[in-house]
This record gives C-alpha cells, sequence and structure tokens, in this order.
C-alpha cells in the first residue's frame, strides 16, 4: 500500500490572497526593495518583470515573487522553493508597513503536481474520486476533469477549506491537487488578518501538503484493497 | 467613435518595461487613440474596470501608437460578478522543483567564516531541532549584510527538474528581511510593555 509520505509533489507553490481596499501603483518592484523586502537585485534586470503598473492595476514579478493587485484584491504567489516561506514574510511586512491598509479577508493556498507511477495509478484516482458507472450510457469514456470540495478545516477554529483535483498540467501521468483555507475578520482588521497569516503559515501549508499526500495514498489504497 | 479595448494578464495586458514604455502582444491589433475607453479584464473575462487610454499606455508617443486588441462596445457591458475572493492565482510556468527538505534557521553564532545555527524543520513539525555549521560562502551575496547572531533564514534543499527532466539537487538559503520598526510599531511595543508590567504588577520604567 503507498504510504501518504511516500507522495511528494514533483512542483509545487504557494500564494498568499488578500481582500480589501489597495492602491496598486504603490506595489512597484523599487518600492520593495526600498522598504528592504526583497533582495536590492530582485527589484531590477532580469529578475523584475514588470507587466503592467496602473492606478487600477498592478503586476510584476519581483526575483521568485509574482504579484497581482487590483483595487480590491491583493495576490503573491512563489513556485520558488527557497521563497515558500519568505512569502508569508514579505506578506506580512508589507502591510506592516501599509498598516493602515483595510483588509476584510484571507486565502492561503497550495498548489502541488504529485507524479504517479503509472498511467494506472493515474487513472485510479480519477475513478476513486468519481465513479464513472453513474455515467454509463450518458457519455462515452468519461474522465476526472476537475473536482472541487469545500468544507471545513480541521483545528480549533475551522475555517473554509477547498480542495480542488485535476490532472496535472505539468506531470505526465500526474494529479494537481490545489487548496485554499479561508479566513474571514468581522470588520476591517489588518493587524488580526496578519496576526493569522504570521501564526497559521507554517501548520495551513504543512496540512496542505500533507492532506494531498493523504487523499491520494487513500485512493490507491482502496484500489489496492478492493483487488 | 472611440474604440473599445481588452486586455488582459495573460495574453494582452498593457505590457511596459522599466522605462514605462508601452508595446503590446496578440495578432488582432488596432492603433489606440489617447482619451479612448480602455476596458481592464482579467483573462477569464471578469471585469476588473475602466480606463482611459493615457500617454504612458502608449508610451509616450504619439497619439495612435498604442496597439490593443479592438473588441466591440458591446464588451463594456460585460457584467462584473464576484471575483474578490480569496481564491488561489495562476503562477508562472517555471522549471519543475522538488522540494526535499525546509528548514528555519537562527544564526547563533559566526565564527571563522562558519554561521552555527539553529534548525527547526519546517515538513516535519515533530523533528527535534537542530544544531549545524554552514559556510558563508553558501551564502548569496545580497543576504551576507543580513548575517549576525539571532537573524532568521530559510534553508531549502529540492530538485530542480529541467524540461529535458535532468534532475539538480539544488540548496538555497535565503534571509529574511525585515523592514526597520516605524515610530508606529515602536509606539505599540511600549503599549504592550506596559500593558504587561501592569498585569504582572511591576511599575512601568516611565
Amino acid at each position: 500500500m503507498t504510504q501518504a509520505s511516500e507522495l511528494t509533489p514533483e512542483i509545487e507553490g504557494v500564494s498568499v490572497v488578500l481582500v480589501g481596499s489597495f492602491n496598486p501603483a504603490i506595489f512597484q518592484p523599487q518600492w520593495f526593495a526600498r522598504m528592504g523586502l526583497v533582495r536590492p537585485q530582485e527589484a531590477e534586470g532580469e529578475a523584475c518583470k514588470i507587466e503592467i503598473v496602473r492606478p487600477e492595476v498592478t503586476v510584476c514579478t519581483v526575483g521568485p515573487f509574482h504579484y497581482e493587485v487590483d483595487t480590491v484584491r491583493f495576490a503573491a504567489s512563489t513556485t520558488s522553493l527557497d521563497a515558500l516561506t519568505s512569502l508569508r514574510d514579505l506578506v506580512v511586512n508589507t502591510f506592516r508597513i501599509l498598516e493602515h491598509t483595510p483588509l476584510t479577508a484571507m486565502g492561503l493556498n497550495r498548489h502541488m503536481h504529485f507524479k504517479m507511477a503509472s498511467e494506472a495509478d493515474y487513472h485510479d484516482v480519477g475513478h476513486r474520486l468519481a465513479p464513472k458507472a453513474l455515467w454509463d450510457g450518458l457519455i462515452a469514456n468519461p474522465g476526472l476533469a476537475s473536482l472541487q470540495i469545500s468544507g471545513l478545516s480541521n483545528g480549533n477554529r475551522p475555517r473554509r477549506f477547498t480542495v480542488s483535483v485535476q490532472p496535472s498540467s505539468k506531470v505526465k501521468p500526474g494529479v494537481f491537487i490545489a487548496t485554499n483555507e479561508e479566513y474571514k475578520v468581522e470588520q476591517e482588521n489588518a493587524p488580526e488578518l496578519l496576526t493569522l497569516l504570521q501564526d497559521n503559515w507554517e501548520s495551513t501549508q504543512r496540512g496542505a501538503r500533507t492532506m494531498a499526500g493523504e487523499l491520494l495514498a487513500r485512493c490507491l489504497a482502496k484500489v489496492t484493497d478492493a483487488e | 467613435m472611440q474604440n473599445s479595448l481588452v486586455y488582459g494578464h495573460e495574453f494582452e495586458w498593457l505590457q511596459t518595461n522599466s522605462d514605462q514604455k508601452a508595446n503590446s502582444t496578440g495578432s488582432s491589433q488596432v492603433a489606440t487613440p489617447i482619451g479612448a475607453k480602455v476596458l481592464l479584464l482579467y483573462p477569464d473575462g471578469i471585469r476588473l474596470g475602466d480606463t482611459t487610454c493615457d500617454a504612458a499606455m502608449v508610451g509616450g508617443q504619439q497619439e495612435g501608437a498604442g496597439l490593443f486588441r479592438e473588441v466591440s462596445s458591446k464588451s463594456l457591458n460585460v457584467p462584473r460578478p464576484e471575483y474578490a475572493r480569496a481564491r488561489p492565482v495562476v503562477v508562472p510556468p517555471q522549471d519543475a522543483a522538488r522540494l526535499v527538505q525546509s528548514w528555519e534557521g537562527t544564526v547563533v553564532d559566526v565564527r571563522r567564516g562558519k554561521l552555527i545555527v539553529r534548525l527547526r524543520d519546517l515538513l516535519h513539525q515533530q523533528r527535534p531541532e537542530e544544531r549545524a555549521e554552514i559556510p558563508l560562502e553558501q551564502l548569496s551575496e545580497p543576504d551576507l549584510p543580513l548575517v549576525a547572531p539571532g537573524a532568521v533564514f530559510y534553508w531549502t534543499m529540492g530538485y530542480q527538474v529541467s524540461p529535458r527532466g535532468q534532475r539538480t539537487l539544488a540548496s538555497d538559503i535565503r534571509f529574511r528581511r525585515d523592514p526597520p520598526w516605524s515610530e508606529a510599531d515602536l509606539r505599540r511595543a511600549e503599549a504592550r510593555e506596559r500593558e504587561l508590567d501592569e498585569l504582572l504588577g511591576e511599575p512601568s520604567a516611565q
């Protein structure tokens, strides 16, 4: 039987999404460098890519960090291994500086591409998550294209937790699993959300990884048990 | 009639380089007059808002020099669904990377070209803290000014996998970058100190 601990993502990344009220034009690479939030070299040259900076929206890549900001949403992400935890620091410190930014909600996300040992394992995951017998005679050759399950996270303060499963577009044969844990505050309260980010980042990210591995292990284990 | 325009961040964002000169991508492009109404859309059609084409958008060149994809004016009536959710974002593609190990480290001391550090396993919470020595030469140059006792860093090991499938074991160390304490931070810290003093029954220093 495949153990959850044996299943390690081939590719993974993380992102933080904040909902509130933002001034996108502030978020220029040089601003991050001036504030000491990124390496100076990451805010210039090839490491820095400005896609757009407008009063309505900013989209930039600074070193390993990619971010998109509009007037109501700030999203920062990375797939660089050395920046998976630094992303949290970047976001926390950004809004520690912009301390009067109204924030109302936050999403902590992880996406993972798992390589399956065989095509058979790959199909078994889809079949276990979405049994195809239901579709007999309705459509030919049904396959799982996307599945999203929402519920509450484990822990003392359960939060909305969403898991998405799709075929991987990057690893063949592979399964893509994305998780999203949502945090909300009653009133606009940036310090509370930032404290939640600081305190929950590690456990949320570790939990997402463990959960994804366990989900795949269960899919594959049930196949083995049934055989 | 003024043109109505669309660009999305995946395919038709207004591209600006560090000189703020604009260009665009896409095949069906038309000249955009300054003052034309421009519609900002996400690639999935979600409306971000309206703006007006200005000199910065056409690269400070003559009117009409900016190139954007033309759409019918009906597109300006695209409904705005509820998109301001804490949803995941699309991450730009890159070479595959497989995370093998990740630690949070704290510098205890710097001796004879080596960091003496404490390491906490970020992937396996139950593992005990470890001590290690890391040669300074393993650090990236921009991080050297941050090296001091108490500094926090992240040490990650993983396989970089090239598009051809070649695996390379990579070890990366990135130091935490904290902004300097602001006046407000100091005021909050002092207020917190006073609160704790009162709670513990000790007189405040002030």
